[in-house]
């Protein structure tokens, strides 16, 4: 019996099951649409400041108002620090402090936890206190004064256009294509368990097949799940999300299934290693819940800390999205993500090794 | 009654000595709010953000270009700033596509002599564009960092000019010409010296206490692991209810119902025991859970005859969806594909996985009213906002009506069964 014989029964049977059906087309097309949708690229909403004058001048706090205004913050003026939002106290003294080229502490009244629009309007202030120091003066107060531009700053794309991948479809099309490739390649590895279960892969041997055969079928079924998904994800992200996909497609391509082909050799590993097919498929759930939010799949990993970045850096589902950023973010060709290619083929070899040993009827 | 307890412990006791797979299911919320809090429970506990890693491409190797990098790594940005060098165009590309960077910053060649000779000259900035938020605070700092250049060579500049347009004609200059650049040098350098005070500038940020308004979720860790966690459990509680309902599928596919109906028990006692059996379960997943979530998590249970009130009407509500599901289904498999797309539905809108704070305020509302959007917000009201039982009484009520009226539409649908 011919390996693509195995793999094509084997396929037709999969696809006739409803479960995976549903985990094949209908779970990523929600995921991704809901994800997408709630994480989505918004305008940035205009930043709003109250500033509290404790100080017997008004001066600064309208040199303030005047600069802060012309960075595009809405500035209101209040008596005391709100309980919302934000609020710039100017302390007793701090005009005098200016004018005579001493330091001023003012005090920026937040919220529980630090945000970037935080962080944002406090490097506003900051820049506004200091346009004040270097103007030397506050009698301009109503107009800000800019300084000639002797430096500017000049904003370039390193190596492509710039394109968003962190935020709405364009990160949620690609991550849950990884994600759901990884959950589905593993799961199908229950099906392994279960064909033992039931007596399947006996009879499956006792036929005259040799068992490279066999294994060879097996992986070509799962192989052939991992291109269904991707090629659905490809042309779902095209047709549906109108996202961009990468410069050189057919490197994603070629990446992409070798992902697969890794995650398929895995997911038979898997089905291997545990009797019970119920058992398989929940620790195959779970080591894709534990992949995928460490590989950045779930968030952008530029927003966690140094060990978490680490170790995403390590793991199959982290080298997925890294290669898969960089081809859609940075053009990035073959060259650029061979590295990650590798992996991928020292985990297939690995996992199809030890899983072809462990194979028994 | 006796018969359906009989028959609920007879389950549970089947369950316990199998019990690899539940635990499987239990370490999913574990792990999943483990990662959360490695990921972001350091900056919630500090109420600060990870800092932001810049890369400096220095071409000029000035004293200009010095004091650039001596701004971003010692400036007002400097407990923000990881700054180091660039190693090249390819090196900061190979950075950007690792994510180990967010922005890079090259100061060009002849970047001191442009602004010597009064010429224009620009700092580029190459933001990574694989990340969204850190590359604009790069841009910020530099921003800033420019507007104080800007202003220093504006101080200096009549002087500067002076001596420029001197050297430019190459003629010696009058007495009266040297006395005006005198005078013009030593007044900037008054005005220089005086900015030092720029040093000292400083911005103090207050933000409310956490422990006496709001928030009074024990510690930080604590807090942040009793908003998360409540949502992690009830989603696995939904999959733990598959688990549990499904021996029961097996027991009506196996033959074993058929023998118990053949027994001296009503078919009402086998269908009251499955329900005990599911509910008692997963109280006591839900109560083991909590447990692990005290002791590893450190999280306060407050009110505990509340939680325990929310998670038995959220125990009948997945009991009652399991049994409806397996009513109407004629496999396992059909069970198993209908139970993931409604678990994975509600899941999502109730909030298990993002906080429904997070959502449009439309979505948020309609999260509120699923069982499990409701039971969370009154978990997470009582452990961390530590709001008096009344409170939550709402969600509680959204909870229970749920559990009712699923579990009654289960029952129908398991009599309808029976009876065709």
């Amino acid at each position: 019996m011919h390996p693509l014989t195995i793999a094509w029964a084997d396929l037709k049977r999969l696809l006739r099951e409803r479960q995976a059906i549903f985990w094949i087309f209908v779970g990523p097309l929600i995921f991704t649409t809901f994800f997408g949708v709630l994480f989505r690229q918004q305008t940035p909403k205009p930043l709003s400041v109250a500033i509290v004058n404790k100080d017997s001048s008004d001066t600064l706090a309208r040199a303030l108002t005047a600069l802060l205004s012309a960075e595009g913050v809405a500035v209101a003026t209040a008596r005391e620090a709100p309980p919302e939002g934000w609020a710039v106290e100017v302390p007793p003294g701090s005009t005098a402090a200016i004018l005579a080229q001493r330091p001023v502490r003012l005090v920026l009244h937040s919220q529980e936890e630090e945000t970037t629009r935080e962080l944002n309007l406090s490097f506003k202030l900051r820049k506004a206190l200091m346009t004040i120091y270097l103007r030397g003066d506050l009698d301009g107060g109503a107009t800000p004064v800019r300084s000639p531009d002797a430096i500017r700053i000049d904003r370039r794309d390193i190596g492509v256009k710039r394109r968003e991948v962190t935020a709405g479809f364009q990160r949620s099309v690609p991550a849950y294509l990884v994600m759901f490739t990884f959950l589905n390649l593993l799961i199908s590895g229950a099906g392994i368990a279960e064909e033992r279960a039931s007596g399947k892969l006996r009879r499956l041997f006792i036929a005259p097949v040799r068992k490279r055969d066999i294994i060879l079928g097996k992986l070509l079924t799962r192989f052939a799940t991992g291109w269904i998904q991707i090629a659905y994800m490809l042309v779902l992200g095209v047709v549906v999300f109108k996202i961009e996909w990468a410069e050189h497609p057919w490197v994603l391509f070629a990446f992409l299934s070798l992902f697969a082909l890794a995650s398929a050799s895995f997911g038979l590993l898997l089905g291997t290693l545990f009797k019970e097919p119920d058992k398989c498929a929940n620790v195959a759930v779970w080591t894709a819940v534990l992949l995928s939010p460490l590989g950045g799949l779930w968030w952008p990993l530029e927003i966690v800390g140094p060990t978490m970045q680490t170790i995403g850096h390590l793991i199959p589902t982290g080298w997925a999205m890294e290669g898969v950023n960089a081809m859609l973010a940075l053009g990035a060709g073959a060259t650029d993500v061979w590295v990650f290619a590798a992996g991928f083929a020292l985990m297939t070899v690995i996992s199809l090794s030890v899983a072809a040993r462990r194979l028994t009827p | 009654m006796h018969a359906s307890l009989l028959i609920a412990l007879h389950h549970l006791r089947r369950t316990l000595r199998s019990p690899g797979l539940i635990l499987v299911l239990m370490a999913i919320p574990l792990t999943i709010a483990g990662i959360e809090y490695a990921a972001f429970g350091r900056s919630v506990a500090t109420g600060k953000l990870p800092p932001v890693k810049v890369l400096v491409m220095d071409e000029d190797s000035s004293f200009a270009s010095g004091f650039v990098k001596q701004f971003l790594s010692a400036g007002p940005a400097k407990d923000r700033f990881e700054v180091s060098d660039a190693g090249g165009l390819d090196g900061a590309r190979e950075q950007f596509s690792k994510g180990n960077a967010s922005a890079l910053i090259v100061i060009p060649k002849g970047f001191q002599q442009a602004l010597l000779e009064g010429r224009q000259t620009d700092l580029i900035l190459y933001k990574n564009p694989t990340q969204s938020i850190y590359p604009e605070i790069a841009d910020s700092v530099l921003d800033i960092a420019v507007s104080v250049g800007n202003g220093l060579i504006a101080q200096a500049r009549q002087p500067l000019d002076q001596l420029r347009k001197l050297s430019d004609e190459g003629r010696r200059p009058t007495d009266a010409e040297v006395s005006a650049i005198s005078t013009a040098a030593y007044r900037a350098g008054e005005r220089l010296a005086a900015l030092g005070a720029l040093q000292g500038i400083a911005i103090d940020v207050q933000r409310p206490s956490r422990g006496s308004e709001k928030t009074t979720g024990g510690s930080p860790m604590g807090a942040f692991f009793g908003t998360i966690f409540p949502g992690l459990v009830l989603f696995a509680l939904l999959f733990i209810s598959e688990a549990l309902a499904l021996r029961l599928l097996r027991d009506r596919t196996r033959g074993l119902q058929r023998r118990l109906m053949m027994a001296c028990v009503s078919r009402v006692a086998i269908a009251v025991g499955g329900v005990i059996y599911v509910v008692t379960g997963l109280l006591a997943i839900l109560a083991l859970l909590g447990l692990v979530g005290h002791l590893l998590f450190a999280i306060e249970i407050r009110s505990p005859a509340g939680l325990a009130l929310i998670g038995l009407g959220f125990a009948l509500f997945a009991a009652g969806l399991q049994m409806a599901i397996a009513s109407l289904a004629r496999s396992e498999r059909g069970v198993q594909a209908v139970v993931g797309g409604v678990v994975m539905m509600v899941s999502l809108i109730g909030g298990s996985f993002v906080p429904l704070e997070s959502y449009p305020p439309f979505l948020r509302a309609i999260g509120l009213l699923t069982p499990n959007g409701a039971a969370q917000r009154a978990m997470v009201d009582l452990i961390v906002n530590a709001q008096p039982f009344a409170h939550v009484l709402p969600s509680v009520a959204t909870v229970w009506c749920w559990g009712i009226v699923v579990l009654a539409a289960a029952v129908i649908l398991d009599r309808r069964r029976r009876d065709a």
